[in-house]
């Protein structure tokens, strides 16, 4: 019979074993979450590469094999009329649907700073667009604008859409700022004497500022980007998203690849400073 | 301070008279005729009668459904790792990994669709890369315009939209309720099933709620990606306002859209409340 310090000790180096398999193997299953991961990200991302790649691709159509690097068809975008004009409709459109859609859902987001009845009404309101499907949401006002015979128009019928479209999307920025507001700091410039418009314009909108910036951002990126909406709503003039959707069921050449790739890079740019401004 | 409710209603106004009004349009639209002469206000059930008495339109809503819901287990499946890696496992990497995750999130759903384009066609990527590793003998056109080029085409470009509220409630798990389950001797899958999954469920929901409604009124993917036979439903009812312009059948066709996916919602939330008072 062994004595009970043997016995601990091997019960003890049992046990130390278990634990080392298991810690071993929940190493093993982080790196493969890991491994999974980043390959996961990576192919979220390779397509567009691909796009990016084939734009610089000395060869008529959209495709390998690799024939030389090139930036003609960056050229050929510069040169391209319709381009050009698509690309200061979406540009106005977009601007205008920031401007709107910033001042109304900054101030939804300020009207529900306290409970009061029918609050959460609004809130799930104002998520409608959310969960409307792009194409309900065009045609819907599509028939609005038919049946008081409103001619579709960019600045009317598109704008209107992507409005709609953008709305939530300020609100919950700007809602969530609003949200982390410390309501101290307002009352203390109330305490100094400062009557409620000072407050709000030298207190408690410099503080929403980062969120409104951010929210605004995201708006614009909304609507340039946006194309199921304005396809249903447009009259005849078209936006850079439309234009591109037209060129896709031609023969494809690098040129589409290269209005992909700017369209991409500008998203990309703006949605960094967006981030920027809503983590200050 | 009791004028501040007051500021929700230009928002709510705009969302009123664009999102609202113009539903009540779908409704009132679907209920008449459209006639070689113009429309004309029978508020008859004529449309729902020639959609449900044929089978053409119902086997496409059922395709568009079935289509949703599996979209939406994958991108679950797929998404839920990832984004419990970011949230609990990345490290000093958390905020790369969450910028790389929000990119495609808020960059063009057209054009990320569109890059699958050169990568599934027949003289596109994965046909050169297949070739040249002798895997095929030639490149064959079977990968794009196919239902599996439409699967993929929504698991990609919808992966954002759920990684990214899921990723938001596990960050928002109250890190002790893990240590309190590790304390207790539970094992790391064990508090995955129990505690974590369940904890993050209004994020999964709400990932799903996106995913589902953006898959079952689809109209870019099937179109760019699905060729002849990868019509869906969203497919047919755009006709209806172009070459078909038979503004009362889409009408129709549109508000059954609608209603379904509200009650795929609703259930939807409703599997989350059930589950949260049983978890919890």
């Amino acid at each position: 019979m062994m004595d009970v310090s043997t016995e601990v000790a091997l019960a003890k180096q049992g046990a130390r074993a278990r634990l080392d398999w298991f810690t071993r193997l929940e190493g093993c299953a982080d790196a493969f979450l890991r491994s999974y991961s980043i390959l996961l990200y990576f192919i979220l991302y390779a397509p567009s590469l691909v796009l990016g790649v084939l734009s610089f691709n000395d060869s008529f159509t959209m495709t390998l094999p690799w024939r030389g690097f090139t930036f003609r068809w960056y050229e050929a975008l510069l040169r391209h009329g319709d381009v050009a004009v698509s690309f200061k409709h979406s540009l106005g459109v977009a601007l205008s649907t920031m401007f709107v859609s910033t001042v109304l859902g900054t101030l939804c987001a300020l009207g529900m700073r306290r409970r009061f009845r029918g609050n959460n009404w609004v809130y799930e309101f104002m998520l409608l667009p959310l969960v409307t499907p792009g194409i309900i949401s065009g045609i819907s006002v599509f028939l609005l604008f038919t049946h008081f015979t409103i001619i579709p128009s960019l600045y009317g019928s598109v704008l209107v859409g992507h409005i709609v479209f953008a709305l939530p999307y300020v609100f919950l920025v700007v809602y969530a700022r609003v949200q982390a507001l410390d309501p101290r700091l307002e009352e203390a410039a109330l305490d100094l004497g400062a009557n409620e418009a000072r407050t709000f314009f030298h207190v408690t909108l410099p503080l929403l500022m980062p969120g409104v910036v951010g929210g605004a951002l995201f708006a614009f990126l909304l609507s340039f980007d946006e194309f199921i909406r304005t396809y249903f709503l447009s009259g005849g003039e078209r936006t850079l998203p439309m234009l591109l959707w037209g060129m896709l069921f031609d023969v494809l050449s690098p040129e589409v690849a290269a209005l992909a790739t700017v369209m991409l890079c500008v998203s990309i740019g703006l949605l960094l400073i967006a981030q920027y401004w809503t983590r200050k | 301070m009791g004028y501040l409710p007051w500021l929700v209603t230009p928002a709510c106004v705009w969302l009123g008279l664009f999102l609202l009004l113009p539903l009540v349009i779908v409704l009132v639209y679907s209920l008449w005729e459209s006639t070689i002469t113009g429309i004309r206000p029978v508020w008859g059930l004529q449309n729902y009668r020639r959609i449900f008495e044929g089978t053409l339109y119902l086997r496409l809503l059922a395709k568009s459904l079935t289509t949703a819901v599996i979209v939406t287990m994958l991108t679950i499946l797929i998404g839920y790792p990832v984004a419990y890696f970011v949230a609990r496992k990345s490290g000093r990497y958390k905020a790369i990994f969450l910028i790389l995750v929000l990119v495609p999130f808020w960059t063009s759903f057209l054009l990320r669709n569109f890059a699958w384009m050169p990568v599934l066609g027949t003289h596109g990527v994965l046909n050169q890369l297949l070739v040249g590793l002798r895997i095929l003998a030639q490149p064959r056109p079977i990968f794009l315009y196919s239902d599996l080029a439409v699967y993929i085409g929504f698991v990609h470009t919808l992966l954002p939209y759920l990684i990214v509220p899921v990723y938001v409630s596990i960050e928002a798990l109250d890190p002790r309720l893990i240590e309190a389950a590790k304390d207790l001797g539970a094992s790391k899958i064990r508090t995955l099933l129990h505690i974590t999954i369940p904890l993050s469920m209004p994020g999964i929901i709400s990932g799903s709620i996106i995913v589902f409604v953006n898959v079952a009124g689809a109209y870019v993917t099937p179109r760019l990606l699905g060729g002849s036979s990868g019509i869906m439903y969203g497919n047919t009812l755009a006709d209806q306002f172009g070459a078909t312009y038979d503004l009362p059948f889409g009408s129709a066709l549109s508000l059954i859209l609608m209603i379904i996916v509200l009650l795929g919602i609703g259930l939807l939330k409703r599997f989350a409340s059930v589950r949260g008072l049983y978890g919890a």
